[in-house]
């Protein structure tokens, strides 16, 4: 039998050889010139034929080659490709160069990939490893100040909450600022999409490890081919798909804790009784019966004690991460496939985030022609969350706005609810008693097809669906403050959205005696984005027991919700290069959204290009130091929807009340047939270069962006029936500088130094309003930057007499400010962002550091408005910076006296004269919030092969981070970095983190 | 296969491509409907008038505010000492406190006229409604814009022949619906005579269009008469006044309540028998704390219980009320904070509920009032004194035997007063008459604020409109 079929074998191999003439095996193993790591996924290829196959997990191959001379072809994307003969040789070991030229880099869009070097607009890209086993729960979060013109701000600390992107500055009025995000094809909804918790972030659906890459279309060049969705720049999303070869195992798991960045120091229980005290005298006299009388009732200062409430609500959070992923494949079908688990317990009680998440990518190819290409990825995440901003149930801020004396407990070790001041809501009880919680499930999937019409042209057919369901719960627990006046409460909100999507499209590339390249794309694209909603509500509970709305007596809220988008778009791009050198690009995509006027649904973006590879020309070869040159230039327009309600343009009756018994109807909105998409007109001049063998690379670009058609309010006539409507009139400009650099500082001997920095200047403006009008509000005004601050400028306090002083509007000292006193004294965007990374790596060893920075921004300390009233409202803890009060005559200080209830202070205790409050909101509480952090701090060691190949593995990494494990700032609150207009009042605060992990090959 | 396989998605394309750019961008809303669609249909056109009925009750309107700041506006009522802060300025005659219907923090009126104008513009091309339907549509909506241009007209300008120094502005007149934005226009305002012009054809219209159906809270042929015997008397028009009231009084003359010992009756039904027109407050409606109830007592005339009790009888309306008044049995005395004053129980929760009555807008002893002083007007005397003396017998108080036509004016006056007190009439029963409000200080009928402001940014957003003297 054995016999039989080595027979047979040798019968098939010979048979084989007769086909193939002289066929014989090379074998052998690719690895990474720069740090001998194998490269799994190499393209290795016979030249002259189509034989071939991708090196394995460990980076081996073995190729049959036809003949003795034969000349084998190995490449692989990022290195520099190798060609050997086989001559005389059984086995080939080869080592692969990093490509210093990375201008061979390749963007994608879901319409297809364009080689960077052939690409004329302004994108920027990130690798999925940069970001990989970041204990973030989004990516988003991740790519802070990592990318040149992409400010990335953190809204809350609350863990699976949304930031806020910003690509090239913030442009739209009432519109929405935030950039298109596109996974695997598929435009998903973004965002916080939260009703009842403080924040739950869209995109913390996706596991941030099973990311490949990151690409960022800035300009109106590289975005436009996303028409009336792109005025704020697109994000894309690449997964990682199977690379054929061998089925390559990984498995990764780190785990840590995390804590509040800082905790706000306040004042002790003594500290905090002497103040009382001194507002009371200095406002009645000392020897006023007010003043002997509060005495008597309160504790002698010394012996006033001090309950830690900052550390009753704050914990070490613990964070754990598994995931497992397997890719691979044949020449016919490659698959990658993920599970992974997600647990952050926040650094507030009772509050965490946990997701489950799972990912099949495959590619299958039926034939030469034709392929499929299918993306899925299902997930569900939970969160448990807290209350948030001025509520006194919000355990962050009332745990330092709470007087400092009251105990927490009981002496029986039950919640004390007896407390002092005016936040008396034992915020550690109703955050263990209360629920907040939401669940996200996700499905986000793109099924599509290619088919080869002819050599060059290739058709492209994707469905794809972005699908959530969110529920929400709230239980006000019947025993606390908040819930105990209606015997318990709660709600139940149900938010569902289906956003379906289809796009069509034809490819056709074709290269013409290599002197002409000519790439061309035609497609059309349909969006489907249905919302719904169901909210109930009720009240009257049994007991804590019951937490369900079936057990509530009365019910207070049923509604139900539905609204509904669709876009439908044409677009085209035409791309041609002569000589590899002279780019000349052209977009053009004609889109319709169901949001506007009949009258102009449908409207033109187009985008044209330019680009010059000045390294190619010969007369270049001087400049032996330049490896790689690229001059760009690019116009175009490009177009928002976002922020305008589905049926702004519609004339609709809503409900109007009922009479008689009877439902009315009313019109509630007045027909607007002229609204339409906010259009963004865009200039980029820029240019890419590598230099010195690619020990620097960088970019830099300049462009300017001159937003239109803004949606602004137009007051009406009431007596028209209206009050206002939207209407596209007003007008921005961004102008701005962005620097990439790239160098490597040390590379010898093993050791390696690389550092990347990159800077962003942006300066914004508002060039136009309603015809007429010069400001909306204080913030938005004609000539000066969004978000502009008109405040009172505060002086200080006089120190003969302790008073709070601000300047008037001509400069002088005023003790009582009016409305004419306020002046412009700077923004809350700042003048410059970024970061910058130094990593230092020998053999396996790589340790790195990662800083972002902002500088010039103002942030509104509103919590410290409510902290730095030098104890005046005896009522609530304050900064224990406010022992810094003045005292007396001669003391130079910014904290005025402590005076009781804040305003009409007088020069001598006991007397009072007209001031304004000395805590009046003011440039005291608008601080710089420029900062420098560092935010990701790494360790990590690569286990050598010799090693790794012992436990049959084939790589092994091990590492330890910290991260926002140092700030540099002078700003008093919790975190300059948060951006909401009101400052950080009352947000979750952002925690820095320890992990240890492990990443294992096999 | 793999043909096939291409085939269908090509198919599939050209399919999807074929459909036309139109429909494939078709979207409705659900929770409202788009305008072309509303008025359709006959329940649309209803619905869209029963939104008006639901304007009337906004707390900016009858559901409060112009009931209650005529009253303390005029010498009717003050603000206890001790307060809620609410009507504070209006009781002192501040400049810019005053009545609020056009571009109010609450109420616009021109938002109900829209209502209206679309189904009386939409009414005739009504395919399923029965011209019994239409009838009573448009009856009903001409009857709702006549009386909001007649509160407009009284609220913003003088009465016609009443200017002063020669001011005959009064309210844009908005006949057509507004739709869509380029229906938009930014009139000047119309001259006084103008809107009552209107106020009259719209209320002649709807008398001859509408029936009895559902009296007496939906407008009927009754109710259009009963208030055009109103604005007639505030034109001075008495042969007209008498004859409209006349068609009232034939009809619905005997529902006047007549024992005096019955007489809060009137006030203590779920719907009054008197009324000739109330609109109907269902208990999902209850405005509470923002009731007419809260604002004039607090619940049970208890000085803890709920709402405000915060407006209460001048003295010098107090001195108007005749010794035996049975109309003084809605009096009740509390002591607020410092102050021995009255809660008065026009609006006491007749529906059964704290803050829930049916508010009345016309009732017949009105009528009666309207035809006794325009006869008294015409120097019919006898005939006035008749109708005078209904309404003084059924407050159990003696007949009116003057021969004197100024004081039988006067004394028709001082009648409608206490009997119409805190129902929202004196004010502009003032300033009809050119009187003066007989408070601290006083408001002569020459005072620039007997006339209403008109907002500052309606001014600014609509060159066209001038602001009221001295505004």
């Amino acid at each position: 039998m054995r016999k039989f079929l080595f027979m047979g074998l040798a019968l098939l191999l010979t048979l084989t050889n007769l086909a193939f003439g002289q066929s014989r095996a090379i074998s052998g193993k690719v690895t990474d010139a720069g740090n001998g790591q194998p490269l799994p996924g190499v393209n290795v290829v016979v030249k002259g034929t189509t034989t071939g196959t991708f090196t394995s997990g460990d980076g081996s191959y073995t190729v049959n080659v036809p003949s003795d001379n034969a000349v084998i072809l190995y490449s692989f994307l990022g290195y520099v490709q190798q060609e050997i003969s086989t001559a005389g040789k059984t086995s080939i070991n080869v080592q692969l160069k990093e490509d210093t030229k990375t201008l061979s880099e390749v963007v994608i869009t879901s319409y297809g990939v364009q080689e960077k070097k052939e690409v004329a607009g302004a994108t920027a890209q990130i690798k999925g490893a940069v970001i990989e086993n970041n204990p973030v729960q989004s990516f988003d979060k991740a790519i802070q100040g990592r990318l040149a013109g992409v400010q990335v701000s953190s809204t809350t600390g609350v863990p699976g909450g949304s930031v806020q992107i910003r690509i090239r500055g913030v442009g739209s009025i009432n519109g929405s600022n935030d950039p298109l995000y596109i996974i695997d094809g598929v435009q998903v909804n973004s965002g916080d999409r939260s009703r009842i918790m403080s924040s739950s972030n869209a995109l913390s659906a996706l596991n941030p490890n099973d990311i490949e890459s990151i690409d960022v279309l800035k300009d109106a060049a590289a975005a436009s081919i996303y028409g009336a969705q792109a005025a704020n720049g697109v994000v894309i999303i690449t997964t990682k798909r199977g690379k054929g070869g061998k089925t390559k195992f990984n498995f990764g798991a780190y785990t840590g804790f995390n804590q509040v960045i800082k905790e706000i120091d306040v004042l002790t229980g003594p500290q905090y009784e002497q103040l009382s005290r001194e507002a009371v005298g200095n406002r009645y006299g000392y020897n006023s019966k007010t003043y002997k009388d509060w005495v008597a009732s309160r504790v002698n200062p010394e012996n006033a004690p001090t309950y830690d409430w900052q550390d009753a609500v704050f914990r070490n959070g613990a964070i754990r991460n598994f995931d497992l992923s397997a890719s691979g494949g044949s020449d016919k079908t490659n698959f990658f496939v993920s599970g992974a688990y997600n647990f952050t317990e926040g650094p507030v009680i009772s509050s965490d985030f946990e997701r489950g998440s799972m990912r099949i990518n495959l590619d299958h190819k039926v034939n030469d022609k034709l392929s499929f290409n299918t993306s899925l990825n299902l997930s569900t995440f939970t969160q448990n969350g807290v209350t948030s901003g001025g509520a006194f149930s919000n355990p962050n801020r009332s745990a330092m706005l709470m007087v400092p004396t009251n105990p927490i407990y009981n002496e029986d070790g039950t919640y004390n609810q007896n407390l002092e001041g005016s936040y008396n809501n034992n915020v550690l009880m109703t955050a263990n008693y209360d629920q907040i919680k939401g669940t996200t499930n996700q499905a986000v999937g793109n099924f599509g097809a290619a088919y080869e019409i002819i050599p060059g042209l290739l058709f492209r057919s994707s469905f794809k669906v972005d699908y959530f369901d969110l529920m929400e719960d709230r239980y006000y627990d019947p025993r606390t403050r908040d819930g105990s006046s209606t015997k318990g409460s709660a709600y139940a909100y149900s938010t569902r959205g289906v956003n379906w999507q289809t796009s069509q499209t034809l490819n056709f590339n074709k290269t013409v005696n290599s002197i002409h390249s000519i790439s061309a794309l035609a497609g059309v694209e349909y969006r489907n984005d249905v919302n719904t909603t169901i909210s109930a509500g009720g009240q009257g509970f049994p007991n804590e027991l019951f937490k369900t709305l079936q057990s509530a007596a009365t019910p207070t809220e049923v509604s139900a919700n539905y609204t509904q988008f669709k876009l439908f778009g044409v677009f085209g791009r035409f791309n041609y290069v002569l000589k590899d050198r002279y780019i000349a690009g052209v977009t053009l995509r004609y889109d319709g959204s169901s949001r506007f006027g009949d009258d102009v649904k449908y409207g033109l973006f187009p985008a044209a290009s330019l680009a010059y590879r000045i390294s190619e020309e010969e007369f270049m070869n001087q400049f032996e130091f330049v490896d790689e040159l690229k001059l760009r230039a690019s116009y175009g327009v490009t177009g928002n929807t976002n922020g305008i309600s589905n049926f702004a343009s519609r004339g609709l009756f809503g409900t109007a009340g009922e009479y008689n018994g009877l439902a009315g109807i009313g019109p509630s909105q007045l027909a607007n047939t002229e609204l339409t998409w906010e259009e963004n007109r865009s200039m980029n001049f820029g240019i890419d270069y590598t230099l010195f063998n690619g020990r620097i690379r960088g970019a830099a670009d300049y462009f300017i962006s001159n937003r239109e058609k803004l949606l602004l309010d137009r007051t009406l006539p009431a007596s028209s029936g209206f009050y206002n409507i939207t209407q596209n009139v007003g007008a921005t400009q961004n102008k701005g500088i962005e620097l990439e650099i790239s160098t490597v500082n040390v590379d010898a001997g093993g050791f390696k130094w690389v550092t990347d920095f990159n800077i962003s200047f942006i300066k914004n403006e508002v060039t136009k309003l309603l015809d007429g009008q010069n400001s909306i509000g204080t913030s938005t005004v004609v000539g000066r930057p969004l978000g502009s601050i008109l405040t009172y400028r505060y002086a200080g306090v006089n120190p003969a007499d302790g008073r709070a002083m601000w300047y008037d509007d001509k400069g002088e000292i005023t003790y009582s400010v009016a409305t004419k006193d306020r002046a412009y004294i700077g923004t809350t965007q700042p003048d410059y962002f970024g970061g910058f990374t130094s990593t230092f790596s020998y053999k396996g060893l790589e340790l790195s550091g990662f800083f972002q920075y902002q500088v010039g921004n103002l942030v509104l300390n509103q919590d410290g408005i409510f902290m730095s009233r030098s104890g005046s409202t005896v009522d609530r803890n304050q900064y224990a910076s406010m022992m810094d009060r003045w005292t007396k005559p001669g003391d130079i200080t910014s904290v005025p006296k402590p005076w009781y209830g804040g305003s009409n202070v007088g020069p001598e205790p006991g007397t009072t004269v007209a001031t304004s409050s000395l805590y009046a909101l003011s440039d005291r509480f608008y601080e710089d919030g420029s900062y420098i952090r560092l935010k990701q701090l790494m360790l990590s060691y690569n286990l050598p092969a010799s090693l790794t190949q012992l436990a049959r593995l084939n790589n092994v990494k091990v590492y330890a981070q910290a991260n926002n494990l140092w700030t540099l700032t002078e700003y008093t609150g919790y975190d300059p970095e948060f951006v909401n207009s009101s400052g950080d009042y009352g947000v979750y605060p952002q925690s820095k983190s320890y992990t240890v992990g492990i990443n294992v090959g096999f | 296969m793999n043909k096939n396989i291409l085939t269908y998605i090509l198919l599939g394309t050209l399919t999807f491509g074929a459909s036309s750019c139109e429909d494939i961008l078709d979207t409705e809303p659900k929770q409202s409907v788009s305008t072309e669609v509303a008025l359709n249909t006959y329940t649309g056109a209803n619905s869209t008038l029963i939104g008006a009925y639901n304007g009337l009750q906004n707390i900016g309107y009858y559901g409060r505010d112009f009931v209650v700041i005529s009253e303390v506006l005029s010498d009717n009522m003050k603000v206890t000492l001790a307060n809620s802060n609410r009507f504070v300025g209006q009781y002192n005659n501040t400049q810019n406190s005053h009545f609020a219907l056009w571009r109010g923090a609450d109420y616009n009126a021109y938002g109900t006229i829209n209502m209206l104008n679309n189904v009386i513009a939409a009414v005739d091309n009504l395919k399923d409604a029965s011209e019994e339907q239409k009838s009573r549509l448009k009856g009903e909506a001409l009857f709702l814009r006549g009386l909001s241009y007649f509160d407009l007209a009284r609220v913003y300008g003088y009465e016609p022949g009443k200017e002063v120094e020669g001011w005959n502005q009064s309210v844009p007149l908005i006949l057509a619906p507004t739709d869509k934005f380029e229906a938009v226009t930014y009139p000047a305002r119309n001259t006084n005579s103008e809107v009552y012009a209107q106020v009259i054809k719209d209320l002649n219209d709807a008398a001859g269009l509408l029936g009895a159906a559902d009296y007496p809270t939906r407008a009927t042929s009754v109710a259009a008469h009963a208030l055009l015997s109103r604005v007639y008397l505030y034109i001075g028009e008495w042969q007209k006044a008498v004859d409209a009231a006349d068609i009232v009084i034939n009809a619905r003359g005997s529902s006047l309540v007549t024992d005096p010992t019955k007489y809060a009756t009137i006030f203590k039904s779920a719907t009054s028998p008197e009324s000739i027109f109330e609109l109907n407050f269902e208990s999902n409606e209850n405005q509470l704390s923002n009731s007419i109830q809260s604002i004039y007592m607090r619940n049970g005339n208890d000085p803890n219980g709920a709402g405000y009790g915060d407006l209460v009888p001048t003295e010098n309306l107090l001195a108007d009320y005749e010794q035996n008044d049975a109309r003084k049995s809605l009096l009740v005395p509390v002591k607020k904070g410092s102050e021995n004053v009255f809660w008065n129980q026009k609006y006491a929760g007749s529906k059964g509920a704290y803050g829930l009555d049916n508010i009345k807008i016309i009732r017949i002893a009105e009528v009666y009032l309207n035809r006794a002083e325009a006869l008294a007007e015409l120097s019919r005397l006898e005939d006035a004194r008749k109708d005078l003396n209904k309404i003084r017998s059924r407050a159990g108080l003696a007949v009116s035997t003057t021969d004197s036509k100024a004081e039988l004016i006067a004394e028709v006056l001082k009648e409608r007063r206490v009997e119409l007190a805190y129902e929202g009439h004196r004010w502009f029963d003032l300033k009809r008459r050119a009187l003066t409000a007989t408070k601290a200080p006083e408001v002569p009928y020459t005072d620039y604020r007997i006339l209403a402001n008109i907002p500052t940014l309606e001014i600014d957003t609509n060159p066209n409109i001038k602001p009221n003297p001295k505004y």
